[in-house]
């Protein structure tokens, strides 16, 4: 078992903090922890990197204690912080100089490899670096020692959608290379293309860890659909479809998991215009609760 | 023990201010020798009214260079430029990194937070100490070339820079201690600064009023009187052995509590 939290519970006041958190995430899986903001992902990443002391439970990486062994811990594991604060007066060549430094690491073929490919000036001052650079230094850093675990805070806040496709080819060439990813966010898509397994955390608790398939066929998505007449309208009506509600010729159909049905439905009508809204994280997540009470 | 690399990269970033104190430092310490006048006439400070005089703690009149030294150089100005950079180079090598989110780099390389904080604390203990060595060695070097060829009393002044030395050893200690427990640069600051400016101001009404002279107690400045070093009524040896064994402990602490607590990382 690459990591595991044993009931991990860190209280910040009544009802604020992270309880009684258990998972296990084994080698090669990659792991996406998703929850709303405030939820305490980010506290328990502080466990697992060893910032926070557990009031109660443990975590451990590779059977190493993240509190009192943090520091061999961090010999195979790369980390980026969900906020991005380098050492004042450094640029970025510096700073990634001296945390290589510090892991005595010889080699910087993956770390020129990464900055060739994150196309950045790793001389820009810190200070006259945008948000989405940052996050570029932050990445090599996590990754330029190739480490066998990576722990990735919010990976692609900041980053521009070019740049969050390439991070997302990144994760999945490391993932095909057998690396154990742990990776959160507040963002669905985010993880919904490379992870195996998602847990979700709300208010401090772990709600639910689910195979990712599942989680995606749970997802409804409403398509509003712009209709050339009266007669398609009624078409639709009539497919058996959940219609949600209909404006003159824009029909909104709610689907889940059946979108061969949708095909077949609008293959008989004339379209003018297809939209499709996702439902967000906080509705799906008390969407598939709903169900599972309903089960 | 140390992770040389961050050494490096933290001695670079103190080096700016460790430069500029230096210099302003012995720039003053020459400019009050040169105002030196053996036949201890011309006393600077003899302008000041008596009652500030004694507040500063500049009763004693100035006899030889090192007593006029010990009033007008080591009695002052030395303890206020020594005081601020401890206070400001304690807080960016710990609490300013905790606060600005940096640190988090630092403890995700198998560097542990124990070598981290030794690190940090070398770096404030050599920068004092350069500090110590460029001062002693202007002094020794430069004062009879200002003063026209006054004798500097070698062994004398170099124990007046040795308690100098010691005493922001403990300075920076619980400058260290303050920056190694809070999470915000402005708590550390505050605690530390304030700290330090209570116990000066202890020692300045002390001075100041026979009354309030038990003041004098509550300040760890008073243990450092030049002027008494100079006429050997200072036990220096054990005077140096006690502040070592405290600021070695402050240290000791600092690491202790920089290793147990939570980072708001």
């Amino acid at each position: 078992m690459s990591i595991k939290l044993n009931r991990l519970s860190k209280s910040f006041g009544p009802g604020k903090g992270i309880f009684d958190l258990s998972l296990e995430v084994r080698e090669g899986e990659v792991f996406g922890y998703l929850g709303p903001n405030g939820a305490g992902k980010s506290t328990t990443i502080r466990h697992l990197m060893g910032f926070m002391k557990p009031s109660g439970g443990s975590a451990s990486i590779r059977r190493l204690d993240c509190w009192s062994q943090s520091a061999e811990i961090q010999q195979f594991v790369g980390y980026l912080p969900g906020e991005i604060a380098f050492v004042e007066g450094l640029n970025g060549s510096e700073m990634l100089d001296l945390l290589g430094g510090m892991r005595k690491m010889r080699s910087t073929a993956k770390r020129k490899q990464l900055i060739d490919r994150f196309q950045f000036d790793v001389k820009t001052p810190i200070k006259k670096m945008s948000k989405g650079m940052k996050q570029k230094v932050g990445i090599v850093a996590a990754f330029m020692h190739d480490p066998d675990i990576l722990i990735l805070d919010e990976p692609t806040s900041g980053l521009d959608p070019l740049m969050q496709s390439e991070f997302i080819r990144l994760i999945l060439e490391e993932k095909a290379r057998g690396k154990t990813i742990f990776m959160s966010s507040h963002l669905f898509e985010e993880i919904e293309r490379t992870c195996d397994t998602v847990g979700i955390i709300k208010d401090g608790r772990l709600a639910a860890i689910e195979n990712i398939h599942s989680l995606q066929s749970s997802r409804q998505k409403m398509f509003a659909i712009t209709v050339k007449s009266q007669d398609d309208v009624l078409q639709l009506q009539q497919s058996g479809l959940r219609i949600i509600a209909v404006q003159e010729f824009i029909v909104t159909v709610e689907v889940q998991g059946n979108y061969e049905a949708l095909v077949q439905a609008l293959a008989r009508c004339g379209i003018a215009n297809i939209d499709i809204r996702q439902q967000s994280l906080e509705e799906m997540f008390m969407d598939y609760y709903d169900r599972g009470m309903a089960k | 023990m140390i992770s040389l690399p961050l050494f490096k990269a933290s001695m670079k970033k103190t080096l700016k201010l460790l430069l500029g104190f230096s210099l302003v430092m012995v720039f003053y310490l020459l400019i009050t020798a040169y105002m030196y006048d053996p036949s201890g006439e011309s006393d600077p400070f003899s302008a000041l009214p008596e009652g500030m005089r004694e507040a500063l703690g500049l009763l004693d009149g100035p006899q030889t260079i090192e007593g006029f030294l010990s009033t007008g150089f080591y009695g002052v100005t030395f303890l206020v430029f020594m005081a601020i950079f401890c206070l400001i180079v304690a807080n960016q090598l710990m609490a300013s990194l905790v606060d600005r989110g940096s640190m988090a780099y630092l403890l995700a390389t198998p560097v542990s937070r124990g070598r981290v904080a030794r690190t940090q604390a070398a770096v404030l203990l050599v920068s004092l100490l350069v500090i110590a060595i460029v001062l002693t060695a202007a002094g020794l070097l430069g004062i009879s070339q200002v003063t026209g060829g006054a004798e500097v009393d070698v062994s004398v002044f170099i124990q007046v820079n040795l308690i100098a030395f010691l005493l922001f050893f403990v300075v920076s200690g619980y400058a260290f201690l303050s920056s190694s427990v809070f999470n915000e640069s402005k708590q550390a600051i505050s605690a530390s600064g304030g700290l330090t400016l209570f116990m000066y101001l202890c020692g300045i009404a002390a001075n100041s009023s026979s009354e309030l002279s038990w003041l004098k107690n509550l300040s760890l400045f008073s243990v450092f009187q030049p002027m008494s070093i100079v006429q050997g009524d200072t036990p220096v040896g054990l005077l140096a052995a006690i502040l070592a064994v405290t600021g070695a402990a402050l240290y000791a602490v600092s690491f202790a509590a920089f290793r147990r607590r939570d980072l708001p990382l």
